[in-house]
């Protein structure tokens, strides 16, 4: 079994892996670890982040389409720690080089208004409530490990693959809509191209089931509750796709407008 | 300091002589832009001991156009003071301006206080209360416009006057990046322009004051307005000139001179 120091090393090994932008075999390759363990790590590596003076600013979901959650053969999504530092602007230039071999996805995000605890009324109505924005967003996915191949405690380990993300220009209220945010459109657009198309229903369902997903578990393996004014990001709509040097890319959600990254070398 | 203090002073005599001055930076070239703000502190401090209030600031050199016509990279800010508000319908008097000129942009209300660096635009978002569309009128002190960056930062980033819409939105509502505004002179289109001419959203703008006010260490306060930035190019005004900007699906905001 692996020790306490173990999984200290395991957080450092990621650390340097991300600030190298080096890719490394698999964690379960050397040690083993279960999922417990696994957000430990997550743990112990946003720690470090903060000890450098970056800021918490909210949860990302992960593996939330019923394709992935397949592929890795598990039944409920992981969840990642989003940093203040890594949020980019609409239209930013991300550089290619700061990463290992990147993919984007594009995904629905929650601005929160108030704090939710596994206590609150977690079904979808009553989340809602508790949300004072909502947005399309990029995430900008990067996995430390070789060939993006891990198994579950690996990428919780390695905070879910977070690098970067951004947020769409408009920020809307679900109330002021009419329709539902499970049937909007979204379009991942690469370079013109339409590449993916899809719902926020491919997350978990719904958006809000993810957040409710990231509730429980946040709770379960940090004894943490979500705060007004974090950032969560609920899980790709499409699949990822890889990113290269030039690409412009841009995601469309109906309803709440667009967002666009560019990639430089 | 004390070349500061005179600095100042200068700027202070010509405003309230309502003579124009010869740019600080004709007799002190090496002015740095660290300085041009403590005048304009100094000459806020002034004010405030005369007993003017602040009520919030404004972010200037926004627009690429301007941040070229001045060979800056960055923009800059200015302390609104109560004295400087127009009311919806007032006049804005000519007896307290030197050659004033009209901008249309979106102004924010805190509901909470902000203080960087380190801060991202959904720490911003999340302390803002309201919205509002509002007309400037930027001035300057300095004889003809004849401003370097340190001139016009020394001179209270150029401010003016200024006018809040009656109506108080939520930023949910628009998209504030694609919010249209079109310039009218005496009834004639001048410019149009949009929310991201504010590099590139209004609330990014705001993020940028808050984090280059953490170097000073001063606060946006909750309460505060703060004028995010022109949309389009300044229009000279002149006594008699009407103004009417247009912030599409909000309010049309008029300004009279």
């Amino acid at each position: 079994m692996v020790t306490e120091h173990d999984l200290v090393t395991m957080s450092q090994i990621l650390l340097a892996a991300e600030t190298n932008v080096e890719a490394i075999p698999r964690l379960t390759e050397r040690y083993a670890f279960d999922i417990e363990q696994a957000y430990r790590v997550q743990a112990f590596l946003i720690d470090e982040k903060i000890k450098k003076g970056m800021r918490l600013a909210g949860y990302k979901m992960g593996l939330t389409s019923p394709q992935k959650m397949k592929q890795m053969q598990v039944s409920s999504p992981v969840f990642g720690v989003l940093t203040a530092e890594t949020l980019l602007e609409d239209g930013a230039s991300l550089k290619k080089k700061k990463l290992i071999h990147p993919r984007v996805e594009l995904e629905v995000a929650f601005v929160l208004g108030d704090s939710i605890t596994p206590e609150d009324d977690l079904t979808p109505e009553a989340l809602a409530k508790k949300i004072a924005y909502t947005t399309v967003a990029l995430e900008i996915i990067d996995s430390r490990y070789q060939d993006f191949r891990f198994t579950l405690p690996d990428v919780i380990a390695d905070n879910t693959s977070a690098a970067y993300y951004v947020l769409g220009s408009h920020f809307a209220r679900l109330d002021d809509m009419k329709a539902s945010l499970l049937h909007f459109g979204a379009q991942l657009w690469i370079n013109g191209t339409l590449q993916a198309v899809g719902t926020p229903a491919n997350v978990l369902g719904h958006p809000l089931t993810a957040l409710a997903s990231l509730v429980r578990q946040l709770h379960q393996y940090r004894g943490e509750t979500l705060k007004p004014g974090q950032i969560v990001l609920t899980g790709g709509i499409t699949e990822a796709f890889a990113v290269e040097a030039g690409d412009v890319i841009e995601g469309v959600i109906d309803h709440l407008g667009s967002v666009r990254i560019k990639v430089s070398e | 300091m004390e070349n500061l203090n005179r600095l100042a002073e200068q700027l202070y005599e010509g405003e309230m002589n309502k003579q124009a001055i010869r740019p600080l930076t004709e007799d002190v070239p090496d002015l740095t832009i660290d300085d041009a703000y403590r005048i304009q502190l100094l000459n806020i401090e002034r004010k405030l001991e005369k007993g003017a209030r602040i009520v919030g600031k404004k972010i200037g050199l926004t627009s690429r156009a301007m941040q070229t016509m001045l060979g800056v990279d960055q923009p800059d800010y200015g302390h609104l003071l109560d004295d400087m508000r127009l009311k919806i319908g007032e006049k804005a008097d000519w007896g307290k301006l030197f050659q004033p000129k009209v901008e249309g942009e979106l102004a924010f209300i805190l509901k909470k206080r902000l203080i960087g660096p380190g801060l991202n635009y959904v720490d911003v978002l999340n302390a803002v209360e309201a919205v509002i569309p509002s007309i400037e009128v930027v001035d300057s002190r300095i004889k003809d416009w004849k401003i370097k960056l340190a001139d016009t930062v020394a001179d209270n980033a150029s401010s003016g006057l200024f006018l809040l819409g009656e109506t108080h939105h939520l930023v949910s509502e628009r998209d504030l990046s694609r919010m249209g505004m079109s310039l009218y002179k005496n009834g004639e289109l001048i410019h149009t322009g949009v929310g991201a001419a504010a590099l590139g959203h209004p609330l990014y703008a705001v993020t940028w004051l808050a984090n280059f006010l953490g170097r000073f260490d001063i606060a946006l306060e909750a309460g505060e307005v703060i004028l995010s930035g022109a949309l389009t190019a300044a229009v000279d005004a002149r006594p008699g000139d009407m103004f009417e900007v247009v912030f599409e699906g909000w309010e049309t905001l008029r300004l009279a001179f």
